[in-house]
């Protein structure tokens, strides 16, 4: 045996030893080879509290966009504001109650309005796997009362049986005209492997189902990839990595402005040693996200407006995973980043009468500066071969001070002190304890407290406009931490192919943060409703369950129906906001040597506990037809796939209750695509 | 072994002592320029105070305008024009000549003790229009302490109309009252809290404007072109001399409205809808 093998033995029971650890509080779902579709209904789940989908066989020129990949998760809803970047919910929480990650690395967006969610930052085509998670401890994770989703990266191939390999592919989209393409190009030997990805999306705007053209819902973006692997020796490993990722002109319908440009810049210089007993692996990464507001495209504009945002994150963690003995397995994480959100606005009069009136000023997210040092550490016991108790807690300590003296003077202006930093010292526990019953029974159950701190909007954001409900939104620097005590339980019977699984939650929050109206203050916003100052109402709840059950019906026919539905309260029992009604999908799949076929049906519920003082009105239930077939061949020597999907058959008109302003979504559309790998 | 230790303290000691002494190089005496006492301010004019002894030299924030205007007035012994006199009562006697007719306005006569630095008298006049609609003289009162003389020192002077007006004037809705009311601060406004200050007077006759102390302001800051206001403002109450203080907050640069409404003290409208524009960036 050489060299080349047994590194690449020791990388993969590594990589092994790796998932096998991460998959211990996890519930998995890994992609069989037969389907090669990002989520599907043949794939395998792993019991637990965080749901991972491995995307490693996936189709790697996947016509899935990132957010539609994410929407396919269980217990996840998008918030859409238009055709790009939907914002990833969790059982009904969203923003600052999750954490969002990309390699573990914390991001935050640099739009004031939330229109860039970090995962539009990444490219479907570049992931090798996204996981959510209801634990508040999941490694790397910033502070969060819901849980949080990691969006892992392909990284580059060592010991390619070639050197160089790669795909391509191309495809076109008929409603809005939609020209995808996307290129990897991996390079691998025994000690060095570098991969370049990119991709490439343009839409003009789409129509809805019934014919009707939705303007401002175009977009262009370029996503670029490149990242480089040294193996030191057998056990060690750098990696350097480096994301690209440029959108021009994308619209937002259910806003009054559109984006001319977001760039995120994401690189990172990790370290990571397979020992004996584990792993450990150290990381430092940085990003600097920027986002233009641009009114400038707009018909009617009352007042022309500038409004850039900028977020920058560094940060450096340590994550050991550590068996003991054979009962004991320890994470250690200790972790810090250091973010820094400024966002402002310029206000261009236009009153002819006035030529001299000056434009007029203001910043929305003063220049406020965070530190963040926490440490977390958990257990993994096995009690025996059938149970295992996992328990973990996490430290946090937060410190966000304002650094713009006109910011802090704005605060003034409205009563507030941001005189002074913001500090914050978190606590999180989790238990999970999982057993199997027999053969076919498990279950676990879960329980945890957690905290999270204010997001810089609701802690220090100054006249954000929020055009869901038309306030302008003032934070507060004095705002307590919201906490959540959770628990779910869940219960698995599998025979052969046939599986069912529930899983029931309950999220008790106090000091939930939320938008309160205060009609001391006027909007800003031209038109706008008046003004929210986010505050802590003394508790609020969600609830909910996730139903998934999935059978081979013949041999080559396979049936899966998944179900989900939130419900949520505050304090006054009025509903919360952003809470997706009963969701139902049904997808039936049809495999035929390599030739594919998939029907999905979508059956969503009237949501009519609408939070009508957060804007919310009652959403319709809409149903939703889509076929997706997929077939390879092979053609000068190289292996081709084909792929048609129908998005909309029935050209429904229809929109979600977490899209803004009830914009339809679009309606029945073409989606063609060819790709090669070489 | 021993000695290499000492070898060690010393050179730690040596670096430690070089260190520190190399620190005392900057210790060299602050050089005091006299800086003069009336940098900052602009200089309006002099001229002498004919019986008082006295060369009368008169500074301001600003040029004169339409409005509040702070003014120092220095006095000089005119047998030695470098020694400036600090013992003196003096008052002001601004007059409009407009042809047909004369007029004085309101003003606040210096205190009869010198500011420190400038060593200046420091009153304030509220001019009530520009010089385009006539002449200004600002006649100003010297009792001079050292010799016991008095005298008058006539100044001309050219008061403009500022681009933001800083005075309005109306009549009183009870009385037909001729009311003046002047915006003093903020000077340089700024987005955050500022402090406002107000000064209201009323015409007796042509040549007597007395301070009104009774009155209540209700102000209502607001952006024209955006149709918001701001939060937390705190309505100015009267503090005596005619001068009324609060707080205005701004809450972004620009053009900001600031609607004033007066009444009296049990609360009869004096007059409504009356307003200053600030702008600033």
């Amino acid at each position: 045996m050489n060299t080349f093998t047994n590194k690449t033995i020791v990388l993969i029971v590594g990589l092994f030893i790796q998932s096998y650890v991460i998959s211990q509080e996890t519930a998995k779902v890994i992609n069989n080879d037969s389907l090669k579709n990002a989520i599907d209904l043949n794939s395998m789940v792993i019991f637990g509290d965080t749901l991972e989908v491995e995307l490693k066989k996936m189709d790697p020129t996947s016509d899935l966009r990132t957010d539609e990949l994410v929407q396919e998760l269980e217990g996840v809803s998008m918030i859409r504001r238009g055709n790009y970047a939907a914002e990833p919910t969790f059982r009904g929480m969203s923003s600052g109650q999750l954490s969002v990650t990309i390699d573990g690395m914390k991001i935050f967006g640099a739009c004031t309005d939330k229109m860039d969610p970090v995962s539009s930052y990444v490219s479907s085509n570049n992931l090798e796997s996204v996981s959510v998670s209801s634990n508040s401890n999941h490694s790397s994770q910033g502070s969060n009362v819901g849980g949080g989703f990691d969006f892992q990266t392909k990284g580059p191939q060592f010991n390619a049986k070639k050197k160089l390999t790669g795909s391509a592919g191309i495809g076109y989209q008929t409603n809005g005209n939609g020209r995808l393409a996307n290129f990897n190009l991996n390079y691998g030997d025994s000690a060095w492997a570098v991969n370049l990805n990119a991709n490439y999306q343009k839409f003009d705007s789409y129509t809805a189902g019934g014919g009707e053209e939705i303007r401002y819902t175009q977009f262009e973006k370029v996503n670029f990839a490149l990242s480089a692997s040294w193996m030191i020796s057998t056990t060690e490993i750098v990696k350097a990595q480096l994301i690209y990722d440029d959108a021009y002109h994308v619209g937002y319908p259910a806003l009054p402005m559109d984006v001319s440009f977001a760039g995120g810049r994401i690189y990172s210089l990790s370290y990571k040693k397979y020992i004996k007993s584990g792993t450990l692996s150290i990381k430092a990464y940085g990003n600097n996200i920027t986002h233009i507001m641009d009114d400038t495209k707009r018909e009617f504009v009352p007042i022309h407006m500038d409004m850039p945002g900028k977020s920058d994150t560094y940060g450096a963690f340590l994550n050991a995973k550590l068996r003991l003995n054979r009962k004991h397995t320890l994470t250690l994480n200790p972790d810090y980043y250091y973010n820094v959100s400024f966002a402002d606005m310029t206000m261009y009069p236009n009153d002819p009468t006035r030529p001299e009136e000056p434009s007029m000023y203001m910043i929305t997210w003063p220049d406020v500066r965070r530190h963040s040092g926490s440490l977390l550490l958990s257990d993994k016991f096995k009690i025996n071969t059938s149970s295992s108790l996992t328990y973990s807690g996490k430290m946090e300590y937060v410190t966000s001070e304002i650094f713009s003296d006109f910011g802090i003077r704005q605060l003034e202006a409205i009563g507030k002190d941001g005189s002074q930093p913001s500090n914050y010292v978190l606590g999180n526990v989790a238990i999970l304890y999982q057993k199997e019953m027999s053969d076919s029974w498990s279950l676990f159950g879960q329980g945890g407290y957690a905290e999270r701190q204010p997001t810089v909007s609701e802690g220090f954001g100054f006249y954000l406009f929020n055009s869901m409900d038309g306030y302008d939104y003032i934070g507060d620097p004095s705002l307590n931490k919201e906490k959540a005590i959770k628990g779910s339980l869940g219960v698995n019977w599998s025979k052969n192919q046939t599986r069912v699984e529930g899983k029931v939650y309950h999220y008790q929050f106090q000091d939930y943060i939320i938008g309160v109206v205060d009609s001391t203050f006027d909007g800003m916003t031209i038109g706008s409703n008046g003004v929210k100052v986010y505050e802590n109402i003394p508790a609020a709840s969600i609830s909910g369950f996730e139903i998934n059950f999935m059978a081979p019906l013949f041999k080559k026919l396979k049936f899966q129906n998944a179900t989900q539905f939130s419900y949520g309260i505050d304090h006054h029992k009025d509903p919360l906001q952003m809470i997706p009604p009963l969701q139902n999908t049904t997808k039936l799949g049809y495999i035929h040597n390599d030739l594919e076929f998939r029907v999905e049906a979508v059956l969503t519920a009237l949501q009519n506990n609408p939070r009508t003082n957060a804007g919310e009105t009652p959403t319709p239930a809409y149903g939703l037809l889509n076929l997706h077939m997929q077939s390879p061949f092979t053609l000068f020597s190289h292996t081709w796939s084909t792929s048609v999907r129908i998005n909309n058959i029935l050209d429904t008109n229809y929109w979600d209750h977490l899209d803004w302003n009830s914009i339809p979504r679009p309606g029945r559309s073409f989606v063609f695509k060819v790709s090669m790998t070489f | 072994m021993k000695i290499f230790k000492y070898l060690t303290f010393l050179f730690v000691a040596f670096t430690f002592i070089s260190l520190s002494s190399c620190n005392k190089e900057d210790d060299d005496p602050i050089e005091t320029t006299p800086t003069d006492p009336f940098e900052g301010l602009t200089y309006i004019g002099e001229t002498s105070a004919v019986g008082a002894g006295a060369i009368v030299k008169i500074y301001a924030d600003e040029e004169l305008f339409v409005g509040y205007n702070t003014i120092y007035v220095a006095l000089y012994d005119s047998a030695n024009t470098t020694t400036q006199l600090t013992e003196a009562h003096v008052t002001f006697m601004p007059e409009m000549n407009m042809g047909m007719m004369h007029h004085a306005c309101p003003f606040e006569n210096p205190s009869t003790t010198v500011e420190s630095g400038t060593n200046a008298f420091k009153g304030a006049v509220v001019f009530l229009m520009p010089s385009t609609a006539g002449t200004w003289t600002l006649g100003v009162h010297i009792h001079n302490h050292a010799n016991h003389q008095e005298g008058i020192a006539i100044l001309p002077i050219t008061v403009t109309e500022p681009s933001e007006p800083k005075l309005i004037t109306f009549e009183s809705e009870i009385d037909g009252t001729k009311l003046f009311v002047t915006r003093i601060t903020p000077l340089s406004p700024e987005v955050g809290v500022n402090d406002v200050q107000f000064g209201i007077y009323k015409r007796e006759n042509m040549m007597s404007f007395p301070a009104v102390n009774d009155y209540r302001i209700t102000m209502t800051p607001e952006m024209p072109t955006m149709g918001h206001g701001s939060p937390n403002n705190i309505d100015p109450i009267s503090t005596g001399n005619g001068m009324y203080d609060g707080k205005i907050n701004f809450t972004m640069t620009g053009y900001w409205r600031v609607h004033l409404d007066f009444s009296t003290a049990t609360h009869e409208i004096v007059k409504s809808g009356q307003y200053f524009d600030i702008t600033f960036q």
